[in-house]
């Protein structure tokens, strides 16, 4: 028997400040871990069971965590804000940062990357 | 003798009258119509002011329909102000008959909403919805965020590495789950698996080569809201797999140490180490097994039926 | 797609019709419109960071747009936000005072996938044996190495109900939903003639799947009745992807050509792999509601066909359910509730090449057979719930059942299995006002005849059991040892624990803090000396704060754990 681990934490902090009449800003960060991992995998002394040869073979079952274990590390962090500038019209801005951290790689590869988006425009009410 | 009929006809009288006002004070709210909408106003301002830009408002017409054809009789509540002594939604629970808001939104839709979880668990329309609000939609709050209110955990499982993009508002909650006890998102029939095939048709088959959870359960293989591992998978392969299947016995051979190319395909050449065939054997099997949902393909070997699900 | 779009364009025209012409004197109209422009940069990009969030890495417009126009004839709005050329959103609603109702969705996303590089795929067996430089072998090789896989994912759905007649208040219900997905996927194909060989390639995505459904619904002081009929259809359109299985030989010496060769459905040869079927469904399905004493019954009755029209294969579902909800006094509710599923499925006769043919020894085997497919079953179920109001704030609920599953045909099993299942749970909540709420809920499954792999996990030992087949040969064939095989294995349970507490506290009007704790044991005793068990428990802590009118704070943390014993389990194989 063998057992395996799903482990994830996730944590977020938002904030929407109305700094002024006109003016609003607002944040978000999340962070979050995850890991899935097979645990040690313990093989039974087998010898006195065999009837043939198996010296061609090896039972050590110590490397099998590592082919398929995973582990993240994801950040992401939005910054953003509203301006009044007429009763109709506001400006808008915001801007997003996420960044993955892959600690083990998979068949993928490592998939560790990052990207940001920032975004700017204007809303008009009738 | 005389003062004596006077005296029964006063007390007869005096009772007849006692009797007729007590009637007309009993009735008279359904002769008076009840509590006139501004009479409401006069505490409730706000909720009155904006109230004819909510939907109720504007559909409604206020010669038929009042403040009372929802939260009752305001007669009591007018009189003291005590806030029990009037229907207010929002504190309504499930055992007050039919739900308020039924009587009215008598829609097919929520046909199963006694039986629904929302309503076992004593969720109320007014848990959800907001009658008394102008803007966007009349929810509370809008999308998942409403949900996650309740729901927590299911926000971190939508923030895992493999997830239904929710959390990018490409999906939502309401495309899996009926929150009024409906059927959803066109579904055909009420088998286990045939939500997910109403998205996913591509895995239902059916297939001439099959794989038994398949048709027993998506479920028992994924966890749809979100996974550490990828394709939504409970575990990641092989562990997933070898919770029902035995290893290949090429396994466990030890490999060369260094290059090799194949004899009979010279072009095919590779470099190996002493653990490489357990590597190969022991990272991902759907990586031969690629038709893990099912085939219509037989795969190579005869004896296995074409049932290896690898083509 | 152009078919569909000009549908779509069509509807919004006449939409825009409907509201103007519906239009009265008390018209409420609100129009706001976004525009602006966004700039992605990508980093290192290796497709599962913003997998679903790919933007181009560059400038691009955006504009999202909201029209609501209001009146005591009805309603119409539309939303729509246009983020780029793959990431579009729009929805158009429209009421009719209370004669006509329609939606109309689209929406559209990008799935980003990594490719599986198989690198893994490379070892060759080690083999003692003089002048050799090994055995078996794995090797991999990708045609597309730079491959960049993603599918552009659109939805457009509409659902339009129009009254009929005042009379039964009937009414025509309308709904469409179509899904199309294009761009490139991955596809492996594994050669395993000489050598288990995987190629890789790419392969192109044209998938349609449009679905259908259309129904009457009436009601009349008795009775409410709908009836729905649906019909679904899914193809790709692509060309599938084709790999060349060569002849089958001895791997190292190249020779036995003649021995493997007849052991194999086919070699040397070129033929598609990893087709998608094209599937076509239609159903039916009855739905009644009445109100009866102090509670309402509802039911239905179904029956739907799945077709794969490549192989005539099809699936049949027969479901039916009846429910009644009640109130059994002014503090208790009750519901019970009993379904019902028959499950069928077409068993095609797979007739395989004889093993071995014209094998000089003689020693040929037929194993043609039937599958019979693990869907055929009978799935009965029986659910109660009573919710009593033991005070003004406290709330119980006890819920029991019993479920049936009969798998007739389930492969290798003479008898077939009998699932059952039988849960008893225990929900009590505590609501104080709109301050405090919380809820406990515990809930036990017992299930017997747990649905197992059709194959044993293990095999016995062969040795002095089995007998080579062949007079002129030292060895066994592998598929004799499948008479070996036991152990029955399944990963799920027969016995599940679970328990769910969540609490919100609402100290003031300031301060909101939600708590919850998902945990769940399970485990399977049936299954031996195996010990399959799952343990899992999710805490999570949120709190919304609002020091002013000005401020809003909100955080929340959530940790989850889950462990699963499972068996891991390796032939010790001697050659």
């Amino acid at each position: 028997m063998a057992d395996y681990e799903n482990k994830a934490s996730n944590m977020y902090f938002s904030t929407n400040f109305k700094a002024t009449e006109k003016l609003r800003v607002f944040s978000t960060v999340t962070y979050y871990t995850a890991e899935g991992s097979l645990q040690e995998v313990l093989m039974p002394d087998v010898e006195d069971r065999l009837d043939g040869d198996l010296e061609d073979q090896d039972f050590d079952m110590e490397k099998i965590p590592s082919y398929s274990d995973l582990d993240y590390e994801f950040l992401s962090f939005k910054l953003g804000f509203t301006y009044k500038l007429t009763d109709a019209v506001t400006w808008s801005a915001d801007g997003d940062y996420v960044d993955l951290k892959d600690n083990q790689g998979y068949v993928y590869g490592i998939e560790t990357g990052s990207y940001f988006m920032v975004r700017s425009g204007f809303k008009v009410d009738f | 003798m005389y003062n004596l009929k006077l005296d029964n006809l006063l007390k007869i009288s005096s009772k007849l009258v006692l009797g007729i006002l007590v009637v007309f004070l009993a009735v008279s709210p359904a002769i008076m119509g009840g509590v006139a909408n501004d009479v409401c106003a006069d505490c409730h301002d706000e909720v009155s002011e904006m109230f004819h830009e909510t939907p109720h408002g504007i559909f409604l017409s206020m010669e038929q329909y009042s403040c009372e054809s929802c939260h009752g009789s305001a007669i009591d509540h007018v009189a003291d102000g005590d806030p029990e002594k009037i229907i207010n939604p929002a504190r309504h629970d499930q055992f007050g008959g039919k739900e308020l808001c039924l009587t009215c939104h008598d829609n097919h839709r929520y046909d199963e909403w006694s039986f629904s979880s929302h309503s076992t668990a004593g969720v109320t329309c007014a848990d959800c919805h907001k009658v008394h609000q102008t803007e966007g939609t009349v929810t509370q709050k809008t999308g998942d965020e409403l949900c996650y209110d309740c729901h927590s955990n299911v926000r971190a499982e939508l923030s895992m590495p493999s997830h239904h993009p929710i959390a990018e508002g490409k999906l939502e909650c309401q495309d899996c789950h009926g929150i009024h006890g409906e059927n959803t998102t066109l579904t055909m029939n009420n088998t286990t698996t045939e939500l997910c095939y109403s998205c996913h048709a591509e895995k239902e088959g059916p297939f001439i080569y099959e794989h038994a959870p398949v048709n027993e359960d998506c479920m028992i293989c994924h966890n749809p809201h979100g996974s550490v591992a990828t394709k939504l998978l409970k575990q990641s392969e092989p562990t997933l797999c070898l919770s029902c299947h035995p290893m290949h016995f090429h396994t466990t051979a030890i490999s060369v140490e260094g290059d090799f190319e194949t004899p009979q395909a010279p072009e095919r050449a590779g470099t190996s180490t002493y653990d490489s065939m357990e590597a190969g054997m022991l990272t991902k099997c759907t990586q031969c097994h690629t038709e893990i949902h099912g085939s219509d393909y037989p795969s190579q070997t005869i004896p296995t039926g074409g049932a290896g699900l690898t083509r | 797609m152009k078919k569909l779009f000009s549908l779509f364009a069509v509807c919004l025209i006449l939409l825009l019709s409907v509201n103007t012409v519906f239009a009265g004197e008390d018209t409420q109209e609100k129009y706001s419109l976004w525009f602006g422009s966004h700039y992605t940069e990508f980093s290192d990009y290796t497709k599962q960071v913003g997998k679903y969030d790919l933007g181009d890495d560059e400038f691009m417009p955006e504009f999202k747009v909201n029209y609501i126009s209001k009146s005591s004839n009805g309603m119409f709005s539309l939303d729509g936000h246009y983020y780029d050329d793959h990431n579009v959103y729009g929805k158009v609603r429209t009421t009719v005072g209370n004669t006509f109702k329609a939606n109309f969705k689209y929406r559209s996303m990008i799935l980003q996938e990594g490719q599986d590089l198989l690198t893994v795929m490379e070892a060759r067996e080690y083999l003692p044996s003089s002048g050799n430089a090994g055995g078996k072998m794995l090797t991999h090789e990708i045609l597309d190495p730079n491959a960049d896989y993603n599918t552009h994912r659109q939805e457009i759905s509409s659902n339009i109900e129009a009254k009929l007649s005042n009379k039964y208040n009937m009414r025509l219900v309308v709904a469409h939903r179509s899904i199309l997905k294009n761009g490139t996927e991955q596809k492996i194909a594994s050669t395993h003639c000489f050598s288990c060989h995987m190629t890789s390639m790419t392969a192109q995505v044209d998938q349609t799947q449009h679905q259908f459904e259309a129904g009457i619904d009436a009601s009349n002081n008795q009775f409410d009745l709908g009836y729905r009929f649906g019909y679904r259809v899914f193809e790709n359109h692509a060309t599938n992807a084709t790999v060349n299985y060569e002849d089958a030989k001895h791997p190292v010496h190249g020779g036995a050509g003649g021995e493997f060769g007849p052991r194999m459905i086919y070699e040397d040869t070129t033929v598609e792999f990893s087709r998608y079927p094209k599937t076509e469904k239609m159903s039916h399905r009855l739905r009644l509601k009445k109100e009866l004493g102090n509670g309402t019954v509802s039911g239905s009755a179904g029956y739907s066909k799945t077709e794969n029209k490549y192989t005539d294969l099809s699936n049949k579902a027969y479901t039916g359910h009846l429910g009644y909800a009640f109130r059994m006094n002014d503090n208790t509710r009750m519901n019970i509730k009993v379904a019902v599923q028959k499950l069928q499925s077409d068993d095609p006769f797979i007739d395989l090449p004889t093993y071995r043919e014209g094998a000089t020894d003689g020693n040929t085997y037929d194993f043609d057979y039937t599958r019979y497919s693990s869907l055929d079953r009978m799935v009965s179920k029986f659910d109660a719930e009573m919710i009593k109001r033991l005070t003004p704030k406290v709330t119980l609920s006890l819920a029991a059942g019993y479920h049936m599953n009969n798998r007739d045909d389930y492969p290798v099993y003479d008898d077939g299995l009998n699932t059952k299942k039988m849960y008893g749970q225990l929900k009590v909540r505590h609501r104080k006002g709109l301050r405090y709420n919380s809820t406990l809920k515990y809930r036990y499954e017992k299930i017997t005849d747990q649905y197992i792999s059709g194959r044993g996990l293990f095999e016995e030992s062969g040795h002095g059991v089995l007998e080579p087949l062949v007079d002129t040969s030292k060895w066994v064939f592998y598929f004799q040892r499948e008479d070996l095989r036991y152990q029955d294995i399944t990963s799920l349970p027969t016995q599940v624990h679970k328990f769910e507490w969540r609490s919100t506290y609402v100290p003031n009007n300031q301060i909101s803090i939600n708590m919850g704790l998902n945990a769940k044991f399970d485990k399977n005793n049936d299954l031996d000396s195996l010990e399959v068990e799952h343990t899992s428990y999710q805490p999570n802590l949120f709190i919304s704060y609002n020091p002013n009118l000005d401020w809003t704070f909100n955080t929340g943390f959530t940790y989850t754990y889950d462990k699963s014993s499972l068996p891991v389990t390796v032939a010790l194989f001697d050659g």
